[in-house]
């Protein structure tokens, strides 16, 4: 047996159709049998074709040149678009990590002035001026501390950017999914961060006026815990 | 006073800790997450401050499950949070909280609030 070639069978193929689509039209497929002559009679007035296997052919072409497209947009998607958000969350994570690393080492230093203030007052005469300033000097640091807490608020947005950027990876995987369903997507998802880990909401705004709300509604009897105690 | 502190920032726990320092609260434990905290709890705990958004556990399953055991049933809790709905104060309430700090706070905020929520009990 001799193994035939694609394009043989192809055109094998196209000739079985052809017979088909006759014998629906004179076998008493009344309704089959005027709507794919009209369809016939379009199809040959839209293209060169003058018989029913070389416009199949045609339309094969057609889609075979169409299906190219639409690989090379999954290519495009697979390869630039998940890299540059995979870039955007290394950044985000660079930007996070370095962050923190300096808000330790501002701790770090902070916590080693405060020892020293320690050590220096002992030194100093109680009452006298140097030791109200020293006084006045470790107010400030312990204020230094609390505005430290801007490492932890924009933490917490940059987590929920980076989930948004996680959502936005996984649809692009499912779109690329679609265009042809045996592809390998090639990524390698990271772990998404726990979305109940961060407050993607958190914001220096209005602190005051949030939590001068958020005391007149404590204060308020609530069914739990709270108002029984 | 020995307090714990539950957060899964070390930024914050130390922050927290260095207040806390200058009101006189000698001991400090410190967890990153509920179950961290959980294990942490005993009977010689005097408060706890907790976050709200943490991984493995979070701040109000840690609540409710401190409400849960007879040794931190009555222990005062602070929720030290960015979260601020009408809905999550209802909730960090109903939990058992006994008071709310938003983030960022100011030393004399946390100051306040811990004096509020030991002079309670």
């Amino acid at each position: 047996m001799t193994a035939s070639s694609p394009d043989s069978t192809h055109l094998t193929t196209l000739d079985l159709v052809d017979q088909l689509i006759g014998d629906a039209g004179r076998h008493g497929a009344t309704e089959l049998g005027p709507r794919l002559t009209a369809l016939r009679a379009r199809l040959f007035a839209q293209s060169q074709a003058t018989t029913e296997p070389e416009l199949l052919n045609q339309t094969y072409q057609a889609l075979t040149t169409a299906l190219g497209g639409i690989r090379q947009g999954r290519a495009t998607l697979q390869h630039n678009q998940f890299a540059r958000i995979d870039t955007g969350q290394q950044k985000l994570s660079e930007v996070s990590l370095a962050t923190e690393s300096a808000t330790t080492e501002l701790l770090n230093g902070l916590d080693r002035s405060l020892a020293l203030m320690d050590r220096l007052e002992g030194t100093l005469p109680s009452g006298s001026d140097a030791a109200a300033t020293l006084t006045t000097l470790r107010d400030g640091t312990h204020q230094l501390f609390s505005h430290l807490q801007f490492q932890d608020i924009t933490a917490q947005q940059l987590a929920g950017v980076g989930h948004l950027l996680d959502d936005i990876e996984a649809r692009v995987a499912a779109v690329v999914t679609l265009l042809e369903d045996s592809a390998a997507i090639g990524v390698e998802f990271r772990a998404p961060v726990d979305p109940a880990a961060y407050n993607p909401e958190a914001t220096f705004s209005d602190v005051a006026e949030r939590q001068a709300r958020i005391d007149a509604a404590f204060g308020r009897p609530h069914s739990g815990n709270q108002a029984q105690r | 006073m020995k307090c714990l502190v539950v957060d899964d920032s070390l930024t914050m726990r130390r922050i927290v800790a260095s207040v806390l320092k200058t009101i006189g609260v000698n001991e400090v434990v410190e967890a990153s997450n509920g179950a961290e905290g959980l294990a942490k709890t005993d009977g010689s705990i005097d408060f706890i401050i907790t976050d709200w958004n943490m991984p493995v556990m979070g701040g109000l399953e840690f609540v409710r499950a401190l409400r849960g055991r007879s040794e931190s049933a009555k222990t005062p809790i602070l929720m030290v949070t960015t979260r601020s709905s009408e809905d999550d104060i209802i909730r960090a309430a109903e939990a058992g909280v006994n008071g709310y700090l938003l983030k960022p706070f100011t030393p004399q905020t946390l100051q306040d609030k811990i004096n509020q929520i030991t002079a309670a009990v």
